[in-house]
């Protein structure tokens, strides 16, 4: 059957005395896109958080390809096949594109920097390679015509295919999109959809956090449910629009009146 | 106030200008450099171009020159210069990775505030300049001219000289070759990436405390290369010699807006040749005060300096 490239496994995250993330179960397959949703402070980024080790788990266990990510720091997760992108962007805004995109490519390569500081030819290689990676990624984000502007000048919706082609350099086993629709006007929105598709076929697997359902349900192969830190529902997009418990939590049900 | 000497030796003064200007340059990347990635004046960094200085003196002693011989043919010049120079970079170099690890990479793990950071690096400033006392013996220690200093040729009442021009072009070589690292490099990458967003760099695959440890590397090769040229051109050193010029780099690095590159590069030039024209009108001995009351002068009116951020509201 399908691998499983990421699976979280009973994952409990406490902050002070509140649990934000109780026995949590996800996966994500190979060659699938994947949707976690649930209303605001569901715990969804905390997941994203977890999973690339910016905060420690009470209990359970991070797989990724069927290895141990826990206790690896956060820049190992990454090269082991973790990128994300922001909900808030977060680009580094006074270098190019294609530095940008070049700047996470460069972390995969071998080469060490005090090649790269004298300037040896093996550190030049990969430092040409990453390079020519980054364009062929902007290229296809089909953001090659802003290579060389700084990535602070870029429009809005640019900037978020931006980020998306900088994880994309890390070469990603599960991409992890945070909101990329967020500020999108519904023409754009499709535009990403088709997006995110172009991305599921050239290999990556794909996680993806999102409040608007038409893309969602639009994409997804399988949509998991949070709600006050736990894991209400999981299925396709179809069996999720039919589920009374998701539909009371996005609603609410009448005892649960904020 | 006397104009007059600033008017008939105004190219004089301007070829000093560039000279001061590009070894402060030197000296002021290092503390441009690491206050981008850790947002922290690295206070001990005047005491890496001062170990910069005494290595090249001794590199000059252990080969037998005391000052008493003729000054040198050039290829042989350059050979030793290349020589103390490099060793100079290395020994720096080395110091300033070595820096980092004793002073300020445990506090950072801990997440101390930066205020400690800070007086860590006053701490091992001290530290180094009184370890240095002891070993010098706290006397001026005189390099031999090694290069002559004769005019090679005249321009507009400016002498140019054989280690002006060193100075000058030695250093224009070397920002070639930073600018080709910050810009073309994993390592030049890496560091404005760190610089610009930590976290999201980590994100991204970068080993930030690496970034961090060869920024400091690159900050002190950069110092060693213009101990080097501070002592063709001033011939002399001791163990407090990285006050002033420590003062002069750091007060560069703020007037171009620290933790930008390009802004130590213009600020560097712009405080030389400032203090230039400044102390032919007021007195050389002004020199220090002028360099001071810019420091003074730019944090209160321009902290952001020419094109980076203000000192007082540091990101976080």
């Amino acid at each position: 059957m399908s691998t499983k490239l990421l699976e979280v496994k009973n994952l409990v995250v406490k902050f002070g005395g509140v649990t934000a993330l109780d026995n949590v179960n996800l996966h994500v397959n190979q060659g699938e896109i994947a949707a976690l949703i649930g209303p605001n402070g569901a715990g969804k980024t905390t997941v994203f958080n977890i999973v690339t080790g910016y905060y420690t788990p009470a209990e359970g266990e991070i797989l990724v390809d069927g290895k141990s990510m826990l206790g690896l720091r956060p820049y190992k997760i990454a090269r082991a096949g973790l990128a994300r992108t922001f909900q808030n962007i977060r680009l580094f805004g006074d270098m190019t594109a294609v530095e940008n995109v070049a700047t996470a490519a460069d972390a995969l390569n071998k080469s060490g920097l005090v090649g790269s500081l004298f300037g040896v030819p093996r550190s030049r290689r990969d430092e040409k390679a990453s390079m020519e990676k980054a364009h062929e990624l902007l290229k296809f984000i089909g953001l090659d015509h802003r290579a060389l502007q700084m990535a602070k000048n870029l429009p809005y919706g640019d900037q978020r295919r931006l980020e998306i082609a900088r994880a994309l350099a890390l070469n990603p086993k599960v991409l992890l999109l945070d909101e990329p629709a967020a500020g999108f006007n519904p023409q754009e929105k499709v535009e990403l959809g088709e997006l995110i598709r172009k991305i599921r076929d050239r290999g990556f697997a794909v996680l993806l956090i999102e409040h608007d359902m038409s893309l969602v349900m639009d994409i997804s192969d399988r949509v998991s449910v949070l709600d006050f830190g736990q894991k209400i529902a999981e299925g396709t997009p179809v069996e999720i629009q039919n589920n009374q418990r998701v539909i009371d939590a996005y609603l609410g049900v009448a005892e649960d009146a904020s | 106030m006397d104009f007059s000497i600033l008017v008939s030796d105004f190219w004089a003064l301007t070829i000093d200008g560039l000279v001061v200007g590009a070894i402060i340059a030197l000296v002021s990347l290092g503390y441009t450099l690491v206050y981008g990635v850790l947002r922290l004046i690295n206070f001990a960094h005047s005491e890496i171009f001062m170990i910069g200085t005494m290595t090249c003196y001794w590199v000059v002693q252990r080969f037998g020159f005391t000052g008493y011989e003729d000054p040198l043919p050039l290829w042989k010049f350059a050979g030793l210069f290349l020589l103390f120079g490099f060793a100079a970079a290395v020994v720096s170099g080395v110091a300033a990775v070595i820096l980092e690890i004793v002073a300020y990479r445990r506090l950072r793990v801990l997440g101390a505030s930066r205020l400690s950071s800070l007086i860590s690096a006053i701490g091992a400033s001290f530290f180094l300049v009184e370890v240095f006392q002891k070993i010098s013996g706290a006397k001026n220690l005189d390099f031999p001219r090694l290069i002559s200093k004769d005019t090679l040729f005249e321009f507009q009442n400016a002498y140019i000289t054989q280690d002006k021009l060193l100075v000058i072009v030695g250093a224009a070589v070397i920002f070639y070759i930073l600018n080709r690292v910050i810009h073309h490099t994993k390592l030049g990458l890496g560091i404005r990436a760190v610089s610009q967003d930590e976290r999201a760099s980590i994100l991204m695959g970068v080993n930030v405390n690496r970034i961090i440890s060869y920024t400091f590397l690159l900050g002190g090769v950069l110092a060693g290369f213009g101990s080097a040229f501070y002592m063709v051109f001033y011939e002399t050193t001791k163990a407090n010699v990285g006050f002033l010029i420590g003062i002069s780099a750091f007060t560069a690095a703020v007037l171009g807006g620290i933790g930008n590159v390009k802004g130590a590069l213009y600020g560097s030039f712009a405080l030389g040749l400032f203090q230039q024209y400044t102390s032919a009108v007021l007195g050389y001995n002004w020199k220090d005060v002028v360099t001071f009351v810019i420091l003074v002068f730019v944090l209160l009116v321009k902290p952001t300096g020419l094109f980076g951020e203000a000192l007082q509201k540091a990101r976080v």
